[in-house]
C-alpha cells in the first residue's frame, strides 16, 4: 500500500457540478465530493447510474457540457494547477498530457473514418510535437505496449476491423501515448466479455506498475473493484458517502449502503436461497428525499436521517463514512 | 420446490442459421450458425443457466426455442409435445406455456401503453378473463406480486425506473399463466442493488407458482445462485453441461476453466492470483469457426489433434457432459488430486 | 391515496398522463410553434370567411376601378380589369390550402398502406414496393408534370392526383423504415411471445408509434405542395385562371413594371405563402420535437 503523507497528485475539494434543467429544476450530480488521488495509486469511484461518478470524473478536465452543465464551487488541484481556473488553452494542453480519459464504448470513442495509426499520431503531433515519421514509429510502439498483436499492421486499420477488446486497447494505448500522469478509465470494461475483461484489467494492472500513472477506475461493478483498486470511494446520489482502503471497505464497510451493495451481491460461494436487498430504488436527482438521500432505503434509518444531511467524516484512520450512524450505532458527535 | 424426475423442456439437435447475404442479387453466400447442435433438458420445477460470452448463442437459443427465430433444424418438446411441429391455433395455445423476459426494461415496453394494457392485453387475447374487470383484477394481483403498486396500473412506462420495468416485465410474462419461463439477462441491464431485488422475485414466484426456467446470463456468480444446471456455450455449441456442482465444482473443459477464473473476485486478497487463465486472442466469428474443436484458436491445452478433429460429447460423470478431447484425462486427473 | 377506489385512480391518472397529453403539453412550451398554431389557424379561418362575407365575389369585374392601389373600398387593391384582390387573395388561399389538403391526406393514405406493408411483411413484398417507390422518386418531376398536364388537361383535380402520385414515396419510406425499426423492439417480440394476433399488433402496437411520424411528416408536407402548387401555378402549369391561387396571382405580376409600381399585386399573395410555409414548418418542426422530446436538444 502506498504511504499517505506524501502530496496527493490530483487534489478536488468541494466540487459541486449542478444541471439546470429547462423547467428550472437543479441537479445536483456532483454534489460537495471530495478526495485524493496519489502517484501509482488506483482510486476506485463504485456507485450505481445516476451517482455522479461519471461526471465528477468528465469534471476534472472539465468535459462537463455547459449548459446544461456548470461548475458551481469547489477547486481541483491537478500538478499544481486549479483544472477550473486554468485558461481554455493550458486545458487543452493538460488534457492528454496530464490527464487522459477511456470510456466504456470504445466504438464510439474512435473516429470510424480515419485509420488506428492516424489517431494516435495526431495525439502524438498534438502533444508531444514530434515529426511525421516518430509519430507512426512512436504509434506502433504504443500498440506494442497495449499488447496488441501485429502492431505494424493494426496501425493500418480502421475501427471496425478490429473487435470490441481491441478497440478498447488502442483507447488505452492512445490515452498513454503522451505519458498522462493520471489515467480516468470510465466503465472501461462494462461492454467487454468476461474473458476479453480480464485480458484488460491484466493489462491495465501491468502498464500502471510500468508506467507508474495513477488510475481514476470508476464502474458499477465491485467485483472489478476487488480487483483494481487500492483505495475505493462509495458515491450515492451525488455524494461520498464512504472512502477507504479496499480492504476495508469489503471487510468492513461502515455504511449502510456499501454494507447493502457488497451482501446483495451473490459471491460465487454464496450458498443460502435468498440474497440480501436494499429496498427500494435509485433515487431520481431532481426529486431527492429531504435528510440523507439514502434514508428511505435505509435499515437504520432514524428521526436525525430525516432532518439533516450527515457530513463526511473520518470515524477511524483514512476511514471516511457519511452517516449518522455508521455501523447501525449511533456516533457520539 | 417440485423436483420430480419428469423433463419440462426437452431440446434436441436445435440448430439456428442466418443467412449471410451477399452481391446483387442477394444470394445466400454463407452461413452464421448462431445455435448449432444445441441439446438439453429441463426438468419440471428446475432452473437451467445458460453461459457465454456474447455471439456464443445463447440468446439465439432463447428465441429460437419459442419459435421468436425460425429454427432451421431439430426438436423442442415441451412436456412430451414438440412444440416445433404445431402451427396455426395449436402453437397460440402453447404461447401461453413458455414465456421470456428480455434484457433491456426500456425497449421491452410499449412507452404508448399504460401498464393494465401491457400486462393485461395477453389475457384477454387468449380469453383467460371474460372482461375487462376480470382482467383488471388479474392486473392488480399479479402487480402486488411481482412488488408493483395496483395503484400504479394506469400509468405509462417512462414513469417507472428500470427495476420496476422489469417487474412489469415478468407480471406481463406471468399473465397468462406460463409454466416455463426464459429470463435472457434479465437482470444484467440493471443496478447492481435492483438486481439482488429482481433475482429475489424470481426465486419467490417459482417457489409460488411452480415455474420452469432458463437463466440465460453472462454473470456466472449470478448463474450459480439461481441454477440447478448450468449449460456452458461457446461458438454456437454447449462445450459443457451438467448439475450446478458438476460445472462450478468439477469442470472438465477448458473453456469452463478460463470463463469462471476470468470472472473477478469479489475478495480484494485473490487478486494478483497466480492461477488466473488469461485467454490470449478474441472471440473467433461464428460465420467462419475454426475447424476441429471450436476453442482450439484459444485453448492452453490445444493440440494438432484438437484443430482436425471435432471433440465428440464424453459423460465423464453422470449427467455431466463434455465436449473436449481431453475431458476424460483432466477428469480423472482431478479426482485423483482431489 | 387509498382513500381512492383502484378504478378512479387508474382513470385518473390514465387522464392526466396519456402520451398525447404528455405531446400537447410540451408542444405548449413550445412558444414559436404555438404562435405558428394560432397564425395558421387565423390563415384558415380568413380564407373561409372572407370570402364569404365580402361584397365582392372574386370572378366579379368592376371595370371602372381596375388598376387601383388600396383603398377603403378595396382593401387591396384591383387588379388590371377590375376584381377585388382582397377577396380574391383568400379565395386563392382556399384553392392552395385545399389543394394541399387533398394532396397531402391522398399521398398519406397511399403512403401509409404502401409503406407498413413493405414494413410489417418484409421479403418479396417489401422488395416490389421499394423499387417501385425508387422508380417514382427518380421521375424528373417538373417534366412528368408538364407531360401528364399536356395529356389529362389542366383541372385541380389533375393537379391534385398529379401531385398526390408522385410524391407518395417519402411517406411510404419513413412509414416503412419506422416499422422496421419498431419491430426489433422487445416489445413486438414479447408480442409474438405472447401470441398477440397480428391486427392486434398492427393497430395497438405499431400504429400508434408511426402515427407521431406521420402527423410531423403531414405537416412539413402541407408546407411543400404549397410551394410546388405555387410554383407550377407561376410557370402557368398549375391552376389556370380565372380561379385564383396564392402561385396565379404572383404570376400576374410577372413584369418588371408590375413589380416596381404596383406592389399591390404580389406582396399580399407572397407574404400569405411565405407565412404560411413558414408557420407549417416550424410547427412540424415543433411536433418533432413535441413527439420525441429525446431528440431534443
Amino acid at each position: 500500500m502506498t504511504e499517505m503523507n506524501r502530496e496527493p497528485l490530483l487534489q478536488v475539494k468541494n466540487l459541486k457540478t449542478y444541471f439546470h434543467s429547462m423547467n428550472g429544476n437543479i441537479v445536483k450530480a456532483v454534489d460537495d465530493v471530495s478526495f485524493e488521488v496519489y502517484e501509482g495509486e488506483t482510486l476506485g469511484i463504485v456507485g450505481e447510474s445516476g451517482c455522479g461518478k461519471s461526471i465528477t470524473c468528465m469534471s476534472l478536465a472539465q468535459l462537463v457540457e455547459c449548459p446544461p452543465g456548470r461548475y458551481e464551487g469547489g477547486e481541483i488541484l491537478l500538478d499544481g494547477k486549479d483544472m477550473l481556473k486554468v485558461s481554455d488553452a493550458e486545458l487543452r494542453k493538460m488534457r492528454g498530457n496530464v490527464i487522459s480519459y477511456i470510456f466504456q464504448e470504445p466504438m464510439t470513442s474512435l473516429n470510424p473514418v480515419f485509420k488506428i495509426g492516424f489517431q494516435i499520431e495526431e495525439v502524438l503531433t498534438l502533444h508531444r510535437g514530434l515529426s511525421k515519421e516518430e509519430a507512426h514509429k512512436e504509434a506502433i510502439h504504443a500498440l506494442d505496449l497495449v499488447r496488441i498483436p501485429n502492431p505494424e499492421r493494426i496501425v493500418n486499420e480502421y475501427p471496425f476491423e478490429l473487435s470490441g477488446g481491441m478497440r478498447q486497447r488502442v483507447m488505452i494505448a492512445m490515452a498513454l501515448a503522451c505519458n498522462p500522469k493520471i489515467l480516468v478509465a470510465d466503465e472501461p470494461t462494462t461492454a467487454l466479455d468476461v474473458t476479453i475483461q480480464a485480458q484488460v484489467l491484466d493489462l491495465m494492472n501491468d502498464l500502471k506498475k510500468q508506467l507508474n500513472t495513477s488510475i481514476l477506475f470508476i464502474t458499477h461493478d465491485l467485483s472489478v473493484i476487488a480487483e483494481m483498486a487500492d483505495r475505493v470511494m462509495v458515491m450515492y446520489a451525488g455524494k461520498v458517502v464512504e472512502l477507504a482502503d479496499v480492504m476495508t471497505i469489503f471487510e468492513n464497510p461502515l455504511h449502510p449502503y456499501t454494507k447493502g451493495l457488497i451482501a446483495s451481491r451473490p459471491d460465487m460461494n454464496t450458498s443460502s436461497n435468498r440474497l440480501t436487498v436494499i429496498p427500494g430504488n435509485v433515487p431520481d436527482l431532481s426529486a431527492l428525499p429531504e435528510g440523507c438521500s439514502f434514508g428511505p432505503r435505509c435499515g437504520f434509518f432514524c428521526e436525525k436521517c430525516g432532518k439533516g444531511v450527515p457530513e463526511l467524516v473520518e470515524v477511524e484512520p483514512n476511514h471516511w463514512v457519511r452517516c449518522y450512524r455508521p455501523g447501525g450505532e449511533d456516533r457520539d458527535n | 420446490m417440485t423436483t420430480d424426475n419428469k423433463n419440462l423442456i426437452e431440446v434436441r439437435n436445435l440448430k439456428k442459421y442466418f443467412p449471410i447475404k451477399g452481391g446483387i442479387l442477394q444470394t445466400t453466400v454463407g452461413q452464421v450458425k448462431a445455435v448449432d447442435d444445441v441439446s438439453f433438458s429441463i426438468k419440471k420445477g428446475q432452473v437451467m443457466g445458460l453461459v457465454g460470452e456474447s455471439g456464443c448463442g445463447k440468446s439465439t437459443t432463447g428465441r429460437t426455442m419459442l419459435q421468436l427465430l425460425k429454427p432451421t433444424a431439430g426438436e423442442m418438446f415441451y412436456d412430451g409435445v414438440d412444440t416445433f411441429k404445431l402451427s396455426g391455433n395449436e402453437l397460440k395455445k402453447y404461447r401461453t406455456k413458455m414465456q421470456i423476459v428480455f434484457q433491456d426494461p426500456y425497449s421491452s415496453l410499449n412507452p404508448r401503453l399504460p401498464i393494465y394494457d401491457i400486462i393485461g392485453e395477453a389475457m384477454l387475447e387468449h380469453n383467460i378473463v371474460a372482461n375487462r374487470e376480470e382482467m383488471m383484477n388479474k392486473v392488480f394481483e399479479l402487480m402486488s406480486k411481482c412488488g408493483l403498486f395496483p395503484e400504479q396500473a394506469g400509468r405509462y412506462p417512462h414513469q417507472f425506473s428500470g427495476g420496476q420495468r422489469q417487474r412489469i416485465c415478468i407480471a406481463r410474462a406471468l399473465a397468462v399463466d406460463p409454466e416455463f419461463v426464459i429470463c435472457d439477462e434479465a437482470v444484467s441491464a440493471l443496478d447492481v442493488s435492483i438486481q439482488s431485488q429482481i433475482i429475489n422475485l424470481l426465486k419467490d414466484l417459482q417457489d409460488d407458482m411452480g415455474l420452469t426456467y432458463l437463466f440465460i446470463s453472462h454473470d456466472l456468480s449470478v448463474v450459480k445462485f439461481i441454477s440447478d444446471s448450468v449449460g456452458v456455450m461457446y461458438l454456437g455449441e454447449i462445450v459443457e453441461i451438467g448439475s450446478k456442482e458438476q460445472i462450478f465444482e468439477h469442470f472438465a473443459h477448458p473453456y469452463t476453466e478460463a470463463l469462471l477464473s476470468a470472472a473477478p473476485s469479489f475478495d480484494p486478497r485473490k487478486r494478483n492470483n497466480s492461477n488466473r487463465i488469461i485467454l490470449q486472442g478474441d472471440l473467433p466469428s461464428p460465420a467462419n469457426p475454426p475447424s476441429g474443436c471450436r476453442f482450439h484458436t484459444r485453448c492452453p491445452l490445444a493440440t494438432a489433434k484438437c484443430s482436425g478433429e471435432v471433440p465428440a460429447k464424453y459423460e465423464v460423470e453422470p449427467g455431466h457432459f463434455v465436449q473436449c478431447h481431453f475431458a476424460k484425462e483432466r477428469f480423472a486427473k482431478r479426482a485423483e488430486n482431489n | 391515496m387509498t382513500e381512492l377506489s383502484r378504478d378512479e385512480v387508474i382513470r385518473k391518472s390514465t387522464k392526466e398522463d396519456s402520451y398525447w397529453r404528455g405531446v400537447w403539453r410540451r408542444l405548449k412550451q413550445n412558444k414559436l410553434a404555438m404562435i405558428s398554431l394560432f397564425i395558421l389557424i387565423l390563415i384558415v379561418g380568413a380564407c373561409i370567411f372572407v370570402p364569404m362575407f365580402s361584397k365582392y365575389s372574386m370572378y366579379e369585374v368592376i371595370a371602372a376601378d381596375a388598376n387601383q392601389p388600396p383603398s377603403a373600398k378595396h382593401l387591396l387593391g384591383t387588379d388590371k380589369i377590375g376584381r377585388d384582390l382582397f377577396v380574391r387573395l383568400f379565395y386563392g388561399g382556399r384553392v392552395s390550402l385545399g389543394i394541399a389538403i387533398a394532396v397531402t391526406v391522398l399521398e398519406t393514405i397511399i403512403g401509409v398502406v404502401l409503406g407498413s406493408m413493405a414494413g410489417f411483411f418484409g421479403g418479396i413484398v417489401d422488395t416490389i414496393i421499394s423499387r417501385i417507390s425508387e422508380m417514382f422518386m427518380c421521375f424528373p418531376f417538373l417534366m412528368i408534370c408538364i407531360t401528364l398536364q399536356a395529356i389529362f388537361g389542366t383541372s385541380i383535380m389533375t393537379l391534385i392526383t398529379i401531385l398526390a402520385v408522385l410524391s407518395w414515396p417519402s411517406i411510404a419510406r419513413i412509414v416503412r423504415g419506422q416499422i422496421l425499426s419498431l419491430r426489433e423492439m422487445d416489445y413486438m417480440e414479447a408480442c409474438r411471445a405472447l401470441g398477440i394476433s397480428n391486427k392486434r399488433q398492427i393497430f395497438k402496437h405499431l400504429f400508434p408509434n408511426v402515427l407521431a411520424y406521420i402527423i410531423v411528416y403531414v405537416t412539413l408536407s402541407m408546407a411543400s405542395v404549397i410551394l410546388t402548387e405555387t410554383s407550377l401555378s407561376f410557370l402557368g402549369l398549375g391552376v389556370s385562371m380565372p380561379t385564383p391561387t396564392w402561385g396565379n396571382l404572383i404570376q400576374e405580376a410577372r413584369n418588371l413594371l408590375v413589380l416596381q409600381k404596383k406592389w399591390w399585386y404580389w406582396i399580399p399573395p407572397g407574404s400569405a405563402i411565405f407565412l404560411t410555409i413558414l408557420c407549417f414548418n416550424i410547427l412540424g418542426d415543433g411536433l418533432r420535437d413535441a413527439i420525441d422530446p429525446k431528440m431534443q436538444k
